[in-house]
């Protein structure tokens, strides 16, 4: 069948082992999403007001929708191919959208599959325990947590309120939590309980501890700075800080910005924000960047730092030097150039230390089969032991680690199922009544179209799209924002999303505008009450007119056998 | 599927029948006249035709380059006639066309086609490569969208553009062309169209034999070409020339690209020809170095002695077959040779011709690069050659025997290789000529209703049909019969056989279809049988070989005898049967 036409999914997909054969190629956005969600199915149902569809399709690979709706990085808008026409999809901020307003009682939640009689412990309740703890329990195991302090969540607890308010952190946690999941708050593996005893006592365990050590420059004066995460996550929990007139947080991440934001929010006059990177090399995204500028935060680019300050047991400031060029090399040693006489001081009354994090593993050392990598990350080779999120690689994102958790949650599902160890979970599906549906396999068909990524050159006639910019969200004013951490983006209202969502390209899948039927030479396409099919697969004679000219490209040419390429490499 | 057909009426001045680049030159012109045109096209106008997947390449003389460097346009036409034609051709309508070749160049551009780069050395900027000429005259140029931007500017002129319809028959009245009919191909409905001129636009005649790649429809060409033109003109009592120049099967990049040819072709400044073993048998071509012919100080060039080189060196050159028959395969393109901007280049001209859009994107998902990798040249069919050798007869102005019948494109009998330019041209001069004739003529003429009786019999049968066979078991045995008796080996007495298997096929093979498409498809049989029977009666007739231009042979007469056979061969339908005369042609 020589044209073969991709199409979206037509239900919620909470697994897929392989892209579905009907699915040969994909976005740029799906492409990139570290949690694998489904966006063009999730900005179709936004599209067509099905909001509560919107939050299961959504739900089925990321539990969290409303916080990576506010605080994701997201690497989906940056690769998103309008983005290269006038302005990317807000797909964050539609994902917010549909968590905000679709309405609970209406929704066809994901309903859990029977009592599976297995135990799963989970070590760590960020964003990984809680993903792998949703999904786990949906499958049917009984799930319990273990979380050293005193609430639920890990990093989520202590991003600043102002980017994400408590309250949605605590409803999108309930969520997950109603399933009927046991929680242990107050209980530090390590210390309160050890691994030992929960490895025997559990059928299966997730270590997703995070990475909750603070790094520090190895420069005198160090002791007087404070550790990022000590930080966030005091202030987080209503300690006060008296930072002084002048901050100076060390970093250009997103914790750095989260520092900075939040010590101007509670008594700094003036802060600062000095880093190794150059302006456009920050870590923080742009809009992060862009909103700390226009709180006033003053930025120092291109700084090494050779030492604190401190006159009579008071921090007086840092000092720096200019530099040219940096790098990590192999082993993540940091080599300099710097510039001679730059020598300077950045005066303050407080540093803070946002320069990375690192996982804790001492609990897990000397278990067997637990390795501790060079870079502290922990892999595991023991049976039935899996780690995910930042401890397992180090640290990256809240999307990365929901993906991971699900992952680690599949993992140990095969783990505690697999008594056919021939076996395979091919795909889980949750249809339009929340039922879950799981398709195993022993032997694959071999596919002969693989899965292709449109790049934004194979979309055709793209100018004939109107240009429509982004859909403005509601924000706080600078100066209103920073008098209180009341959360400064506003999100869509429904209408809103719904008229965002109609930019949206549908790279690589079909939406049944007809252009193929129209075009083909040979006449060999139908629309046919299930999309667009080829007919006459044998009278095509493979002119390209359809693959050309599909606005969202989402036709393959399978190149018929007799017509595969017959080439060499050149010995030369 | 229901038999009553619906009959859909439209007058029109002009009738152009088949919309690829031909027929929507012819269709721009005539309206541009102030005639009122219809195009009647099977497939739809914004993808159809040659040209559907784009064309890189258009030939002209152009004056501020050509003019300027003393080659004349009587230059170019005699490097035709002699080098590509060998006398098989009509020098007339080729000098006017060349005349005109610039003009159809701005034309397309006026059109919004991009024909002008900055980085091009040469005045107007444009991409010349050496094709047809011994001086570079075919301008690569930004085509892959040529036919939807020609399906604008023809709706733009307000003609009546009529998608999806298979014309099928002529309406004669008097020797005067009155109309035409035809089938839709999604609806079965019957067209019936009072012109007061017709301009055939339909092409060549593809799937007369069986496809190399063991899947059928994967040809170079648009399937749906299947000579309805030429069928059409014999029936209402035109001549067709040039018949029995069908040639053989030859090498080529698979058929998966339109027409890249031998590494000697526009496309491939980087390409040289190689067998497996690492000979080089084809050396790389380059790009010219106009220096020469332009610059300060640039040499006087003798055209004529060049010309006479380069028809010297043509004879002797082997073909991709003798070469293979001779074991010097398998044979591989080699670009690894080429530089970064001749590699660039071949990879931009061929992204606008036709499949070679599709065939860089294989190239890049299979992980091929031209830099590093050699590509194979396998099988590709037999057809139809040299664009414009075979098909309608007309006189100096396009005009067929009929009256008010006009020819354009690949349809025309005697240019061989007329290529792009040859369409442009031609349909641009038909459409001119076919919109004066209806001009002076006032009213339309009357028709009978036989022709659509048997049109409406011919349909009902086939949609009637209970036991009738599917319409590809008719198109193999065509295809088988075309293969065996007009093969590898072709004798008086194969071809007689033949044409008695074909007859055999036409009288006894009854088709059914049970939905509109596949009418089409049954229809289509009555073409691909009558197009048969024209290759291999006008085979039987040339009693000789004669290698060039065209490769004809037969086993029974193995030489040249220019004395009897230098003429074109037209062949006319009278009293149901083809007869033949000779045309003479120009001495070379």
């Amino acid at each position: 069948m020589p044209p073969v036409i991709s199409r979206e999914h037509y239900e919620a997909i909470l697994f897929k082992d392989e892209f579905p054969w009907y699915q040969t190629r994909t976005s740029p956005c799906e492409a990139n999403c570290p949690a694998g969600n489904n966006i063009q199915r999730t900005v179709s149902l936004i599209r067509d007001n099905r909001f509560e569809e919107a939050l299961v399709n959504l739900k089925a690979t990321n539990p969290l929708p409303g916080i990576t709706g506010r605080v994701c990085f997201y690497p989906c808008e940056t690769a998103c191919n309008r983005g290269q026409y006038d302005d990317r999809i807000s797909i964050r901020f539609l994902e917010r959208a549909v968590s905000d307003h679709a309405d609970r009682n209406k929704v066809k939640k994901a309903k859990r599959l029977p009592d599976t009689n297995r135990s799963v412990a989970i070590i760590g309740s960020g964003p990984a325990g809680l993903s792998c703890a949703y999904y786990s329990s949906l499958l049917g195991h009984s799930v319990t947590i273990f979380e050293a302090s005193k609430e639920i969540g890990g990093v989520l607890n202590i991003i600043p309120m102002n980017r994400l308010p408590m309250d949605v952190v605590k409803k999108e946690v309930g969520e997950i939590v109603e399933l009927g999941l046991k929680v242990r708050t107050g209980t530090e593996v390590g210390k309160d309980i050890q691994l030992e005893d929960i490895l025997n006592d559990y059928d299966a365990c997730l270590i997703a501890t995070g990475a909750w050590e603070s790094k520090s420059l190895n420069i005198p004066g160090n002791e007087n700075a404070i550790s990022a995460l000590t930080y966030l996550s005091d202030v987080s929990q209503g300690k006060v800080y008296d930072l002084g007139d002048r901050v100076v947080v060390i970093g250009s991440g997103g914790t750095a910005f989260d520092c900075a934001t939040t010590a101007l929010r509670t008594g700094a006059q003036e802060v600062h924000l000095a880093a190794l990177e150059t302006m456009d090399d920050m870590l923080a995204t742009p809009e992060e960047i862009e909103r700390g500028l226009s709180e006033g935060i003053i930025l120092h680019n291109s700084k090494t730092f050779t030492g604190i300050v401190s006159n009579n047991g008071k921090v007086k400031g840092i000092e720096c030097l200019d530099i040219k060029s940096f790098e990590f090399d192999e082993n993540g040693a940091l080599r300099l150039e710097t510039v001679e006489g730059s020598e300077q001081l950045i005066e303050a009354d407080s540093v803070i230390f946002a320069i990375g994090q690192g996982p804790v593993t001492g609990f897990a050392e000397g278990v067997d089969g637990i390795c501790v990598s060079g870079r502290r990350t922990l892999a595991s080779e023991k049976e039935g032991v899996f780690v995910a999120g930042d401890v397992a690689t180090g640290p990256k994102s809240i999307v990365e680690a929901i993906g991971g958790g699900r992952m680690a949650a599949m993992s140990i599902h095969n783990y505690l199922t697999g008594d056919d160890k021939n076996k395979k979970i091919d795909g889980i599906s949750i249809d339009a009544e929340g039922k879950i549906r799981i398709e195993t396999y022993n032997y694959k068909g071999e596919g002969s179209v693989p899965q292709r990524v449109v790049d934004f050159r194979h979309l055709a006639n793209v100018e004939y799209y109107d240009n429509r910019p982004r859909v403005e969200v509601n924000s706080l004013s600078v100066s209103l924002s920073l008098s209180d951490f009341d959360e400064i983006n506003k999100g869509y209202s429904k209408a809103k999303a719904i008229e965002e969502s109609d930019r949206c390209f549908h790279c690589g899948h079909c939406f049944e505008c007809g252009t193929c039927v129209d075009v083909c030479p040979e006449d060999i396409y139908e629309i046919t009450e299930e999309g667009i099919k080829v007919k006459y697969p044998d009278e095509c004679f493979i002119c390209g007119a359809c693959v050309m000219d599909c606005p969202c490209s989402a036709i393959t040419m399978r190149i018929p056998a007799p017509m595969r390429l017959a080439a060499v490499r050149a010995k030369r | 599927m229901n038999s009553e057909f619906n009959i859909i009426p439209v007058e029109t001045d002009v009738l152009v029948i088949g919309g690829g680049l031909s027929g929507c030159m012819a269709a721009i012109k005539a309206a541009e006249e102030g005639a009122d045109v219809t195009i009647a096209e099977k497939a739809n106008v914004v993808r159809s035709g040659q040209n559907g997947s784009g064309v890189d390449h258009i030939w002209a003389w152009i004056p501020e380059v050509h003019g300027k460097m003393g080659w004349s346009l009587e230059d170019l036409v005699e490097d035709h006639f002699q080098g590509q034609a060998y006398g098989f051709m009509n020098k007339e309508i080729f000098y006017r066309i060349a005349a005109e070749s610039y003009n159809r160049v701005l034309d397309l551009e006026s059109y919004g086609i991009k024909f002008r780069y900055d980085d091009s050395p040469l005045p107007g900027k444009f991409r010349i490569v050496p094709q047809f000429h011994t001086i570079a005259s075919s301008l690569n140029f930004d085509g892959r969208n040529i036919k939807p931007i020609l399906s604008r500017e023809v709706s733009k002129r307000g003609v009546r553009v009529i998608n999806r319809v298979m014309m099928t028959d002529l309406l004669i009245t008097d020797g005067q062309v009155a109309g035409a009919l035809g089938v839709g191909t999604r609806t079965g409905d019957i067209h019936f169209f009072k012109a007061k001129s017709v301009i055939l636009s339909t092409g060549r005649s593809m799937r007369l034999t069986r496809n190399v790649t063991g899947t059928d429809f994967n040809l170079g060409r648009p399937p749906g070409m299947t000579g309805d033109g030429k069928t059409m003109a014999v029936h209402a009592g035109c001549r067709l020339i040039n018949m029995e120049f069908f040639g053989r099967r030859f090498l080529n990049i698979g058929p998966y690209i339109q027409s890249t040819g031998s590494p000697r072709s526009t496309t491939w400044p980087a390409g040289a020809l190689v067998s497996s073993d690492g000979k080089t048998l084809v050396r790389k071509t380059w790009f010219t170095n106009w220096d020469k012919y332009l610059g300060d100080g640039a040499e006087k060039i003798d055209f004529t002695e060049r010309r006479n080189k380069w028809l010297n060196a043509l004879k002797g050159w082997p073909t991709a077959m003798e070469r293979w028959k001779k074991g010097e395969g398998p044979f591989f393109l080699d670009c690894t040779g080429g530089s970064e901007e001749e590699i660039a280049y071949v990879e931009w001209s061929w992204s606008h011709e036709g499949k070679g859009w599709l065939f860089l994107r294989h190239l890049e998902e299979e992980g091929f690069d031209l830099r590093k990798d050699m590509i194979e040249f396998t099988l590709n069919n037999a057809q139809m050659t040299g664009f414009a050798s075979s098909g309608v007869w007309v006189d100096d102005h396009l005009e067929t025997g009929i009256s008010g019948l006009y020819v354009a494109g690949d349809e025309i009998g005697g240019f061989p290789w007329f290529s792009s330019q040859g369409a442009a041209g031609s349909g641009w001069f038909a459409g001119e000529m076919a919109s004066n004739h209806a001009a002076r003529q006032a009213s339309f003429l009357p028709v009978d209703n036989g022709k659509q009786e048997a049109l409406i019999e011919r349909c009902t049968r086939i949609v009637e049909s209970r036991n009738g066979a599917p319409w590809k078991e008719a198109e193999r045995s065509i295809q088988d019969i075309m293969d065996f008796y007009r093969g590898d080996v072709r004798t008086e007495q194969t071809l007689l056989r033949g044409l008695e298997r074909v007859k055999d096929v036409r009288n006894n093979v009854f088709l059914k279809a049970e939905n509109p498409h596949e009418l089409i498809r049954c229809l289509e049989i009555g073409s691909i049988m009558d197009n048969a029977e024209y290759v291999l009666k006008a085979t039987l007739e040339r009693k000789e070989t004669r290698m060039h231009p065209f490769q004809f042979f037969r086993n029974d007469y193995p030489e040249q005898d220019d004395e009897n056979f230098f003429a074109f061969l037209g062949m006319t339908r009278k009293k149901g049967e083809l007869t033949f005369s000779k045309i003479s042609l120009e001495k070379i």
